[in-house]
């Protein structure tokens, strides 16, 4: 079971705060693809737009609480479950080609409301492998957020049956230089995303500049 | 080739009895069982059962109707094979159901009677953009939040377009209630919900009143309004994905009362989204992040959670909607188990996976 990762330390605490802020200080001046001050002024800083508390890590990072709250569901006698579990593993969906975990929440958001329904390929869930079809210009609109499938596996039997693909060097890296992750072999959105760090756009994990994105997997 | 009679009656015998077993393996013609014939009931056994999940729908092919390989040989008819492809809002009106595609952008109409599935995906001025939730009136007239427009697109009982509530202010829409005249739309853009008469298009006034106050100077203020409904009293209910509570207000916009707050224990809450209340006043909300639907009492008590994975089965796959439908149970009654009297329906749609609107009821053993 996975869950979503928490942050204990930033419940309204000063100290925790500037931790965490001293923090990203002392790693800002190394590349990194992860930052504490990465998310801020970004369109994922969902506290500037009014949509809540100044502590924006709660909107995807949901504290866990330490007292029980009052009152157990009154029609269960029995609690079955002590806490909800947030995002299941996949052992729990029925294919193979379920989004994992880290998708879901992404998707939780990404749903048509508050933000572009991204994965609006028809909606369907393709497995890879089948390739798309011809009515689909990849990249239309500027983005490939009607195009490109996610949840499918990425290993060397999609490669066999696609050899425009380069062979991942792991199960969880495409490359060797370790840019673009793979989630037990699977492609998912923080694939190509990089939800905290929005330096080159569209929250993407390298520069898209010359398809250089594309062809970290795509040999064209 | 042969043309003995008999050799020929044997093979379209057998052409018709594979036309069947391939099409009962591939339609889920009653999904509501478990293999072994077994219900699925919350709270699971030995808790008295509350609620059973009754049947599922993914798309044209759920809806039972069986075209026979025969028949696609010699009329050419497909067997039906329409999915929803990503389900919001839900609607259960006339023996339909109206399901907000939001990756369609259309309306799946599933025709329980029928069995038949038909988009409904207006072109011209009508168009439809990124349909979220639907309403339907007493004189047919049909509202669709679209937050591909940024409008309420309104038709009529014809299906013609009729106009669209938003056209220069900077709405947001995405939840909708109607109760007599009055349409309510919950605004992200405005983080309200605005009121509406719906003849006349003028809104009358926001819920919360003061939008832009702090919640020191007002306690009923909202962060991202996604969905709203009514009860039966005219109290308003508003799921707050943003603050992860669910707030309650009497009829003119007074806040009364907040259920919830953000976690990952029964009775809070981490993305709520669609929520409604049936005619006791208990409130059902459901949580894309938990996965759960769960219920409240009108003070805000939780009375049961439903759908959670790895729970009884069944299980909520990035729920969006959930909608409580009185008129309709007479048309699941055979999903019931027996001794289990339904009350009434509970639906919820599912964005992802294979169940996209499933069905609940309510009830007790009798």
């Amino acid at each position: 079971m996975m869950k979503t990762t928490t942050i204990r330390f930033t419940n309204n605490s000063p100290l925790g705060k500037l931790a965490l802020t001293l923090l990203a200080a002392a790693i800002g001046g190394f590349t990194c693809t992860v930052s504490g001050a990465g998310i801020a002024g970004t369109p994922h800083d969902l506290s500037a737009k009014g949509w809540g508390t100044t502590e924006l890590c709660k909107f995807c990072h949901t504290p866990h609480l330490a007292q029980q709250v009052a009152g157990a569901p009154l029609w269960n006698h029995q609690t079955t479950v002590a806490t909800y579990t947030l995002y299941s593993s996949s052992t729990f969906q029925g294919t193979s080609t379920q989004p994992g975990p880290t998708s879901k929440l992404c998707l939780s958001c990404h749903d048509g409301t508050v933000a572009v329904d991204s994965f609006a390929n028809g909606g369907v869930i393709r497995a890879g492998t089948q390739f798309m079809s011809s009515t689909n210009r990849v990249g239309s609109g500027g983005n490939l957020s009607s195009d490109h499938p996610i949840a499918f596996n990425y290993n060397a039997a999609l490669v066999a049956l696609d050899p425009a693909l380069y062979t991942p060097v792991a199960t969880n890296y495409v490359d060797a230089a370790h840019q673009i992750p793979l989630f037990s072999s699977k492609v998912e959105c923080a694939s190509c995303h990089s939800t905290h760090d929005n330096t080159h756009g569209r929250f993407l994990r390298i520069s898209n500049a010359g398809s250089a994105l594309c062809l970290k997997c795509h040999i064209k | 080739m042969s043309t003995r009679p008999g050799l020929w009656r044997c093979a379209a015998s057998l052409l018709w009895g594979a036309g069947w077993l391939l099409l009962a393996g591939g339609c889920a013609t009653n999904p509501g069982k478990k293999a072994e014939g077994q219900h699925i009931f919350y709270p699971p056994p030995p808790g008295a059962p509350r609620l059973q999940f009754l049947v599922s729908y993914s798309g044209e092919a759920d809806l039972g109707r069986k075209v026979s390989k025969f028949s696609t040989f010699i009329t050419g008819e497909q067997a039906p094979s329409q999915p929803i492809l990503k389900p919001y809002g839900v609607l259960l009106a006339s023996n339909q159901v109206w399901v907000c595609d939001t990756a369609g952008g259309c309306l799946d109409i599933l025709d329980l009677q029928q069995k038949t599935m038909r988009r409904f995906a207006p072109t011209g001025y009508g168009k439809l953009g990124v349909p979220i939730n639907v309403v339907l009136d007493s004189e047919g007239r049909r509202y669709v939040a679209d937050t591909g427009r940024n409008q309420v697109m309104i038709y009529g009982p014809d299906e013609s377009f009729l106009g669209a509530i938003g056209e220069n202010e900077s709405l947001r829409p995405t939840g909708l209630a109607l109760r007599g005249s009055r349409l309510y739309v919950s605004d992200l853009n405005g983080h309200c919900v605005r009121v509406y008469d719906k003849d006349s298009r003028k809104m009358l006034f926001t819920v919360p009143r003061q939008p832009e106050a702090d919640e020191a100077k007002e306690p009923g203020k909202l962060y991202m309004p996604v969905n709203v409904a009514v009860g039966q009293d005219g109290s308003i209910y508003v799921s707050d994905m943003a603050a992860c509570r669910v707030m309650v207000y009497d009829a003119e916009g007074q806040h009364l009362r907040s259920i919830g707050s953000r976690g990952d224990l029964p009775g809070q809450f981490a993305r709520p989204k669609g929520l409604a209340v049936d005619r006791e006043g208990r409130i059902y909300v459901v949580d894309a992040a938990s996965q759960v639907c769960q219920i409240f009492d009108r003070e805000g008590k939780l009375l049961l959670f439903f759908g959670e994975p790895g729970g009884s089965g069944a299980s909520l796959d990035l729920p969006a909607s959930v909608v409580v439908d009185y008129e309709h149970v007479p048309l699941f009654q055979r999903f019931a188990a027996p001794g289990f009297e339904l009350e009434h329906l509970v639906l919820i749609s599912n964005q992802l996976g294979d169940r996209k609107i499933s069905v609940y009821a309510l009830g007790h053993r009798r």
